[in-house]
């Protein structure tokens, strides 16, 4: 039976229309009724939300929202605040079918019959996440491309980007990161200074290196911890000022820096006895008797004190050991090989007749290490050596490419 | 207080089958050196030590298995670390001659022992052909 | 071919790269062989290894930087070993691992000024 030429023409209407709304695949557009459950679903919002129509229907809106949105009652806030004022447009994170989330841009209006009664709500809801993707992929190369970790993290503190070095660094999928709070990547008892540091940088957001004297920690999702640099810039964009962090594991410039903090400390408590007599010149005194304990402290505090002043030439004043033996010739010839591996040349001084005999007697073979009677001798030939040695200027380094170009 | 040193750790094991497991060798060997306060120099020559005898079981066993164990070692007087190798190889033939400068068998560096022995404080081996080979090392902090 | 595991600098015609951290067997090799290709593409008559970021050398590091420097040297060019630190400076003395044909300096611009005497000196 064919219904009233009236109805006819509204169900037509509504065809139409409905076939407006599908059509539109890029945008979600639901209609919830006033309890916020789902009473209409575009084909547009399975494209965007994941679920089908039979999935959703009857369904709360808050199911779209992230856990702790959830908990906290934001769907209900929403809800209440589009119904009050009319339209309302915020953004948000939102989970689609799979549990993958994303920035979304929503609209809310509200629906009112003809006595102007509120009778539903009517939600656009954009992907912001993927709009980015496809706006800026020029921008997302250079992300991709960059070799540090970059994360992209929003005012609220949530990650909106990050690249595959990202992954890589921390353990996780991007999946896994995007929509969640950046506060993840860092060791707990950190958590809470970094959520200051974040407002103060949204507050003024200016390029700067992350926490300059401090010890950056981040934490990997397997649970280690490993140390960090970062560095900080502001992307204004029309929807506000984002976060840039580019993130660098320096474990290695970590430990090369404990290292050398280490030795410094240990020259200072081995205070050696080790003189700088010129520019890369050291004199070491050997007096009295040496035991082994003594003999390696001299030779620690003196290659040192090398590393400290770049030494090229040590001179080795032997003039204040009584009795030269075995042992004491082999501790040195060692401490003369150890500076040599670091690139430092060796000169004997203050042997006297009597030591040279012994050491001839105790078939002691000096090698190449010179040997000068007076220490004034042996600094004249130390500054021959530097000379010899004096550097031309270095030519413009650069770094190359990996087809030897460059 | 470095991170590394805050896992004080009493002991631990390290399985010698493959080359990858001297990079996790020289790992322990560094925790426990910081651990027990070795310098910078000491903690060097540990796992310098370490790395030689870990490899002598690499190189002279075939099919064997070697263990590292670690421990913290405290007396009254001071701290240290003792490290123990074992593996369950051939044995070594002539133990005065292994300790001796110069001496080859298979590979151009030989048992790298007398360099060991020169790096640590204490070393103590134990081997007979057939019934494998144990190396103890021990580093005092000065 | 072995892919670029390491940077590789160039100044004039130095090649300068730097090796670091606890490298496992398998990539000393890979490095290796790095080092040699990039000498022989580049034609370069010096290079310099960086080693200040090793905090430890064993006798098998220093048996491949002797190959190194070995193979570089057939290849016509001169190598230097630099920022040998003295904790491994001294361990190795103790090791007893002959290096004394290794030419060594401090850092890479003694280094720079060593390669530029050898090449002086006719090597």
């Amino acid at each position: 039976m064919t219904p009233p030429a009236g109805e006819q023409d509204l169900r037509a209407r509504l065809r139409d229309v409905e076939a407006l709304l599908d059509a539109v695949t890029d945008h979600a557009v639901i209609q919830l009724d006033l309890d916020g459950k789902v009473a209409r679903w575009s084909a547009g919002a399975q494209a965007v939300m994941g679920y089908s129509a039979a999935e959703v229907l009857g369904q709360p809106a808050s199911m779209f929202y992230t856990d702790d949105d959830r908990a906290a009652g934001l769907a209900e806030h929403e809800l209440a605040t589009a119904r009050e004022s009319g339209r309302f447009e915020f953004e948000g994170w939102r989970v689609r079918e799979g549990g993958q989330r994303f920035r979304a841009g929503v609209v809310v209006t509200a629906i009112r019959d003809e006595a102007g009664a509120v009778t539903g709500l009517t939600k656009v809801i954009r992907d912001l996440t993927a709009e980015q993707q496809r706006a800026d992929p020029m921008f997302r190369g250079l992300l991709e491309s960059a070799p540090d970790a970059m994360v992209i993290v929003a005012s609220d503190g949530r990650i909106t980007l990050v690249n595959a070095q990202t992954d890589r660094m921390f353990g996780y999928r991007r999946e896994d990161l995007i929509g969640r709070e950046i506060e993840m990547l860092i060791p707990p008892r950190f958590r809470g200074g970094h959520e200051r540091y974040r407002s103060g940088f949204f507050a003024d957001p200016q390029p700067r290196r992350m926490g300059v004297g401090l010890e950056l920690w981040g934490l990997r999702r397997d649970g280690t911890e490993f140390p960090i640099d970062v560095s900080l810039s502001p992307l204004r964009t029309d929807r506000g000022v984002l976060a840039s962090a580019a993130i660098r594991d320096v474990t290695e410039r970590r430990e090369h820096e404990q290292r050398l903090r280490r030795q410094h400390e240990e020259i200072m408590e081995l205070s050696t006895p080790a003189i700088q007599v010129w520019d890369k010149v050291l004199c070491l005194p050997v007096i009295g008797t040496l035991d082994s304990a003594r003999a390696a402290r001299l030779t620690e505090g003196l290659l040192f004190k090398i590393s400290e002043t770049q030494a090229e030439v040590v001179i080795f004043d032997i003039s204040g050991v009584p009795t030269i033996d075995t042992l004491v010739a082999q501790h040195l010839l060692g401490t003369v090989q150890a500076a040599a591996l670091m690139g430092t040349a060796s000169i004997l001084c203050g042997v006297r007749p009597e030591t040279a005999q012994a050491m001839v007697h105790l078939g002691i073979d000096i090698g190449q290490l010179r040997s000068r009677t007076t220490l004034r001798h042996a600094l004249q030939l130390a500054l021959t050596l530097l000379a010899e040695r004096a550097e031309t200027p270095a030519g413009v380094a650069e770094l190359m490419g990996p087809a030897g170009a460059g | 207080m470095d991170q590394i040193a805050d896992h004080l750790i009493d002991q631990d094991a390290v399985t010698i089958a493959d080359d990858t497991a001297l990079v996790e060798v020289r790992r322990v060997l560094r925790a426990h050196a910081r651990a027990a306060g070795l310098s910078l120099v000491e903690e060097t020559k540990l796992i310098t030590a370490g790395s030689e005898l870990a490899r002598n079981i690499l190189t002279h066993t075939t099919d064997a298995r070697g263990r590292l164990y670690v421990e913290q070692l405290a007396d009254s007087r001071r701290r240290g670390v003792r490290a123990i190798f074992t593996d369950d190889g051939p044995g070594i033939d002539d133990l005065d001659a292994a300790l001796t400068d110069g001496f080859s068998t298979v590979g151009s560096m030989g048992l790298g022992l007398p360099g060991s022995r020169r790096l640590v404080d204490e070393m103590t081996i134990t081997s007979s052909p057939g019934s494998g080979t144990t190396v103890v090392i021990v580093k005092w902090r000065r | 071919m072995s892919d670029d595991l390491i940077p590789v600098m160039r100044i004039a015609d130095t090649l300068l790269v730097a090796l670091q951290g606890d490298l496992d067997d398998a990539t000393v090799i890979r490095i290796e062989e790095q080092l040699t290709h990039a000498v022989a593409r580049t034609g370069a008559a010096g290079m310099l290894i960086d080693v200040s970021g090793l905090g430890a050398v064993d006798s098998f590091i220093a048996r491949v930087l002797a190959r190194v420097v070995a193979m570089i040297r057939l290849l016509g060019a001169e190598a230097a070993i630099v920022g040998i630190q003295p904790a491994v400076a001294i361990a190795l003395v103790d090791l007893g691992v002959p290096m004394g044909h290794l030419h060594t300096a401090l850092n890479a611009q003694q280094g720079l000024a060593l390669l530029q005497r050898l090449r002086r000196n006719g090597a």
